[in-house]
């Protein structure tokens, strides 16, 4: 019995204006949750123990799917991932990506925007708080040591979200609500590669969209995975690319998830794919130049070394898929 | 073939409705007025002196009933060896060590509480290594025995070994030998049911345990102990089984959050619930333990095996359970798996800081047919022989007798390796490496390699003796509406054992299936049963029913000469008929029969006013007409299997009466990039003897297979100095439904055993023995690597690629 959830209020805003005044007020005590599929594990294991838990869910503009007069795709950050994975107005390489989000059940509660705030996770600070003490609290859970890289003076947790990755590689701009009012940000901008502090955002600021462009290319999602359900990604590589008739790259944004504490653009293999054809040569050398840097540690299920030589075998098969 | 009405039949199981429908009772359904909640305060530390343990704080949680620590109860030692003190007053020697616990109004409560117990310790060195635990300068995990009697090594003084002709010599004269060390990791037995229990004394000191068990009467004879303890003894125990969401032998053994909460309900007077979690059950229960295995194997120029040779190394973690009797079902694989006239076998198996050890499917047998069908592979192709062909060469037969005495009556093991051979060819395609492109049209096809793999199986079908009685009794009630109440002391845990035993009873008496109703296991009415385990159950059961049905038959027939006229004459009374041709008057008992639920005379059976139906009997019989004769019937018996408690230090004995055997085939696509295993069909002939109930044996033995594809691709635990790194769903990895897209493909042989209950052997375990080698000889056959240690995960894979081809 020892994961249980701790005492706590929740509550559920039905405006936006009413839940930043919840988050506001609350000094830091509040906490967001979307489905909750990420958050309810972690107060059970009292990774965190807020006093307020705001739902979003009864908040109506959060929810939902449309096509603005701009042909924008715009995604209300609560709308569940289960009604993302089955849309026809998204683009067709996020609805798969959704679809391999975790098991059915967890889609149909789990939402947009908490995949894409989804905490950093790793093999040492999700555990029960008992856990936790025996072996002495980590950097992310409040103590002095790394237990990946002891030597280290960072945080290594991994960034997991599937979705991520996909929204950067399309260009996807985020919306965010708070008591400074809204601003927007591209959504590669949120993410810090720092396993503790990896979102560029504040306790008392909501994400309520996301706004996909209109985008006429190819795109793939490609996630490697110890199972063929359940699991977080141990490598995921969301490629979107333009070509014209000769299959020559013109535009190109290639991006690595699940490898660092933040989703990871390529740029280098991006500019060097840029002006060329999709060969196997090329798509070698791009798988390089997008892995050779990468460095993922030891704090899956499997060890650092089969996730680093998984990274170039994902961008080939992405790029594979573009080139199909 | 078939001659019974009822047996191999495949009726829905008896308990499947009340399941699915969410109206059984598990443990931690059940409620008792005034219940209290009990949680445990576990080690910080694998090894550790306790300087001190502080409860205060704990004491004054409002809601908070009791908090105990060893020094405030009675010292309890439990284990086989007496080895594991309930709560640990001086020592912890793993993480999962008792320290104290607390009683309180509600779970929340306990475990808040609990885990404001400060404790104190002095760190001590520790061992994780069975190897280095050997080692003379090693950490002793204990330094006495439970006597207080020095102890100088970590090695566990439970001999088993065996050694029958000339090893050394068959080993010099072998054409060709392999030999090679096998392993395999700590897994969970993950019953999704999890484990608990509620202890409660009535006022006369008479103790209840609501357990989720497998041996109700073994952990009646165990709770005694705490009885003595707490100065009550010669009160009862009464062990009750609700209903169990699985086991698969982590039921084996008594626990000691079941004397924790006895502990707690003597100290408050309350009935006490501790039901875990899933994280503790990952984190404090005892796991299938680790095994180290090398093995050495020969055969001569045809192919026949010389010799084998075989040392076991366990890790039994810090105390003694019935994991550390694994190498005792090791043996008769070892000895009789094929026929080899030279078998050495040597186990040691030692004290860890790791966490201690218990039973799980196949109790040693997985990890012995692991070592010895991969090793056998290989054998076959350095002699340069076919892999199934080397095995029929050597193909166990009806009757052999083998090097450790296994008295083997029937045996099926050629016809399951020649069908499942059949059924793999049988798939056409490619295999032998042989690259396989273009399938996925994903553009990189190139890199598949399909190959398919075969391994045998023996285990016990007949029990396993390894107490000193592997008997069961069983108790048949006939009630006056004709239904057949039975009791009996084995476990239904979903096995599907109350199936089984449904239509055995049926058939054995004469009703029809839905007059049987299987009562729920109480050792207050339940007969003796030595536990549910070793495949036994269906097999035990089964005699008992057959001995108890041939008693109850012969009183039902016995008053029946009696009454049966009266109750004719209502019938063609009722029926508007005069008298008839056939002489009722004159009939015997042994002119009699029961058939569904009927009594009426065999040379006759078509005449419907000769029927008469056994509930109309029962209350005739009953409610006599002239006062004070009424009969009712109730009949018991006891099996005890025609079978010998081995000589484990020799290594002889005929330990089961029956031997199963089967053989499992799998074709794998290996993707050389990512050193993935696809499963793209496996095939599975198994001799069961007879089939009883085809639905329960069915997803007995798909549910085993999957367990066996667990450990051969995905399951294991695994720990850092001492502690479990993933105790979780998260990240034990168990194969998801979408990991098992491939069709199973299910046989049976029926080789009609004698010993067994119309023809059965038991066949609980044999899904999971051959599935792990069965993968791996596919693998090897995909992409020429041997991997020696489960489980088959991707990135061994590619490391042994790298291996293979060095310079790529």
């Amino acid at each position: 019995m020892t994961l249980r959830l701790p005492l706590f209020e929740y509550r559920t805003p039905t405006s936006l204006a009413e839940a930043v005044a919840i988050l506001s007020d609350s000094d830091g005590g509040a906490v967001i949750a979307g489905g909750g599929t990420d958050l309810f594990p972690k107060m059970k294991r009292r990774q965190t123990t807020p006093t307020t838990v705001v739902s979003l869910s009864a908040i109506p503009e959060l929810s939902g799917i449309e096509i603005d007069s701009e042909g924008n795709c715009r995604l209300g950050a609560s709308t569940p991932v289960a009604a993302v994975a089955a849309s026809e107005l998204v683009p067709a390489v996020v609805a798969a990506a959704a679809a391999e989000i975790a098991s059915p059940q967890i889609r149909n509660t789990a939402t947009l925007g908490g995949n894409l705030c989804l905490d950093t996770r790793c093999n040492y600070i999700d555990m029960p708080e008992l856990w936790r003490e025996a072996s002495g609290h980590c950097l992310k859970d409040g103590g002095d040591t790394c237990w990946v890289a002891p030597r280290g003076d960072r945080c290594w947790a991994i960034s997991s979200t599937d979705l991520a990755p996909v929204v950067i590689a399309l260009n996807g701009t985020l919306r965010l609500v708070g008591p400074r009012g809204e601003r927007e940000t591209p959504a590669e901008a949120l993410y810090r590669n720092d396993g503790i502090d990896y979102h560029d955002r504040s306790d008392d600021e909501i994400l309520t969209q996301v706004m996909l462009p209109p985008f006429g290319g190819r795109a793939t999602y490609r996630k490697l995975r110890r199972r063929g359900s359940i699991d977080f990604p141990l490598v995921g590589v969301a490629a979107a690319a333009h070509l014209d008739d000769r299959g020559t790259v013109g535009s190109i944004r290639l991006v690595v998830g699940a490898v660092a504490s933040a989703p990871l653009r390529a740029t280098a293999a991006e500019e060097f794919l840029v002006g060329r054809q999709l060969t196997d040569e090329v798509i070698e050398e791009a798988a390089r130049l997008a892995s050779h840097h990468v460095r993922p540690q030891d704090n899956t299920d499997t060890g650092s070394r089969y996730r680093k030589w998984m990274t170039p075998v994902f961008v080939t098969r992405a790029l594979q898929d573009l080139r199909a | 073939m078939n001659e019974h009405r009822h047996i191999g039949s495949r009726i829905p199981r008896p308990d499947s409705a009340d399941k699915i429908g969410g109206r059984a009772l598990y443990v931690s359904d059940i409620t008792r007025p005034g219940m209290l909640h009990g949680a445990i305060r576990f080690s910080d530390h694998a090894h550790a002196r306790i300087v001190r343990v502080d409860t205060s704080r704990a004491e004054k949680v409002p809601g908070v009933r009791a908090v105990i620590t060893a020094a405030d109860v009675p010292e309890i030692r439990i284990g086989m060896l007496g080895d594991n003190p309930v709560l640990k007053g001086d020592v912890v020697r793993q993480f999962r060590d008792e320290i104290a616990a607390v009683a309180a109004v509600d779970p929340e409560t306990a475990r808040a509480a609990a885990d404001l117990i400060e404790v104190e310790y002095e760190p001590l060195p520790a061992v994780f290594d069975p190897h280095e635990a050997l080692d003379p300068e090693a950490v002793l995990v204990h330094e006495t025995d439970p006597r207080g009697r020095p102890l100088s090594s970590n090695l566990i003084p439970l001999p088993c070994r065996h050694d029958s002709g000339d090893v050394d010599a068959a080993r010099a004269a072998s054409a060709h030998v392999v030999e090679g060390t096998w392993t395999l990791p700590r897994i969970q037995q993950a019953s999704l049911g999890t484990s608990g229990c509620i202890a409660e004394f009535d006022l006369n000191g008479n103790l209840t345990v609501t357990a989720k068990t497998q041996i109700p009467f073994l952990a009646q004879k165990d709770f005694n102990k705490a009885m003595t303890a707490l100065g009550l003894d010669g009160r009862n125990v009464r062990v009750r089984v609700p209903a169990v969401g699985g086991a698969f032998g982590s039921g084996l053994d008594t626990h000691v959050y079941e004397y924790v909460s006895i502990l707690l309900a003597w100290k408050t007077g309350k009935p006490v619930r501790i039901v875990y979690d899933r994280h503790e059950e990952f984190a404090y229960l005892s796991p299938r333990q680790s095994a180290e295995i090398t093995i050495a194997q020969g055969c001569d120029e045809r192919g026949r095996l010389t010799f084998r040779d075989v040392d076991v190394l366990q890790d039994n973690g810090a105390y003694v359970s019935w994991g550390a009797t694994y190498p005792n079902v090791m043996l008769p694989t070892a000895t009789s798996l094929y026929r080899v006239p030279n078998v050495r076998f040597n186990s040691r198996i030692v004290y860890t800081n790791n966490t201690y050890c218990q039973a799980m499917r196949g109790y040693g047998n997985p990890e012995i047919t692991w070592a010895i069908e991969s090793s056998l592979d290989d054998l076959a192709r350095r002699a340069g022989i076919d892999p199934v062909r080397m095995r029929l060469i050597n193909c166990n037969e009806p009757g052999e007798p083998t090097p450790m005495g296994l008295k083997i009556n029937t045996c099926g093991l050629r016809e399951c390796l020649e069908q499942t051979a059949r059924s793999l060819d049988g798939a056409g395609g490619s295999g032998d490496g042989d690259a396989h492109a273009g399938d996925s049209g994903d553009g990189h096809g190139d890199r598949r390699r399909r190959g398919r793999g075969i391994s045998g199986l023996i285990n016990v079908g007949g029990g396993g003796k390894i107490y000193r009685s592997d008997g069961s009794g069983i108790i048949l009630k006939l009630d006056d509406f004709g239904h057949v109440n039975v009791f009996y002391g084995g476990v239904e845990m979903g096995q599907g054992l109350h199936s089984a035993l449904t239509l055995m009873v049926a058939e054995a008496v004469g009703v029809s299936p839905d007059q049987v109703i299987i009562n729920p296991t109480d050792t207050a009415y339940s007969p003796w049963d030595v536990g549910t385990h070793a495949s036994r159950g269906a097999f035990m059961a089964g005699n008992a029913a057959v001995l108890a049905a041939a008693k109850l038959r012969k009183s039902i027939f016995a008053r029946a000469e009696e009454l049966y006229p009266d109750l004719v004459a209502r019938n063609l009374a009722a029926m508007g008929e005069g008298d008839c041709d056939y002489d009722y008057r004159s009939v015997t008992a042994d002119m009699l029969d029961l058939v569904d639920g009927e009594i009426f005379p065999t040379d006759a059976a078509d005449q419907p006013w000769l029927r008469v139906p056994l509930e109309k009997f029962l209350r005739a019989a009953h409610f006599a007409r002239q006062g004070g004769d009424g009969t009712i019937f109730i009949e018991e018996a006891f099996y005890e299997p025609p079978t010998d408690l081995p000589d484990w230090a020799e290594g002889i004995g005929n330990m089961s009466a029956a031997y199963m055997f089967g053989a499992q085939g799998v074709e794998v696509e290996v993707d050389e990039d990512t050193g993935e295993v696809h499963i793209l069909r496996l095939v599975a002939v198994t001799d069961v003897g007879r089939v009883l109930s085809r639905q329960a044996l069915e997803g007995q033995m798909y549910g085993g297979i999957v367990q066996g594809i667990g450990y051969a691709l995905y399951e294991n635990i695994r720990s850092e100095q001492g502690r479990i790194l993933n105790p979780g769903f998260t990240d034990y990895k168990m194969p998801s439904a979408a990991d098992l897209d491939f069709p199973i493909e299910l046989d049976f042989v029926e080789t009609d055993e004698p010993n067994g209950p119309f023809g059965a052997k038991g066949a609980g375990e044999a899904g999971m023995v051959p599935t792990a080698p069965a993968v791996a000889n596919a693998v090897y056959d995909a992409i020429g690597v041997r991997i020696r240690d489960l489980p088959i995960t991707p990135e061994k894979v590619l490391a042994a690629l790298a291996r293979r081809d060095p310079e790529e």
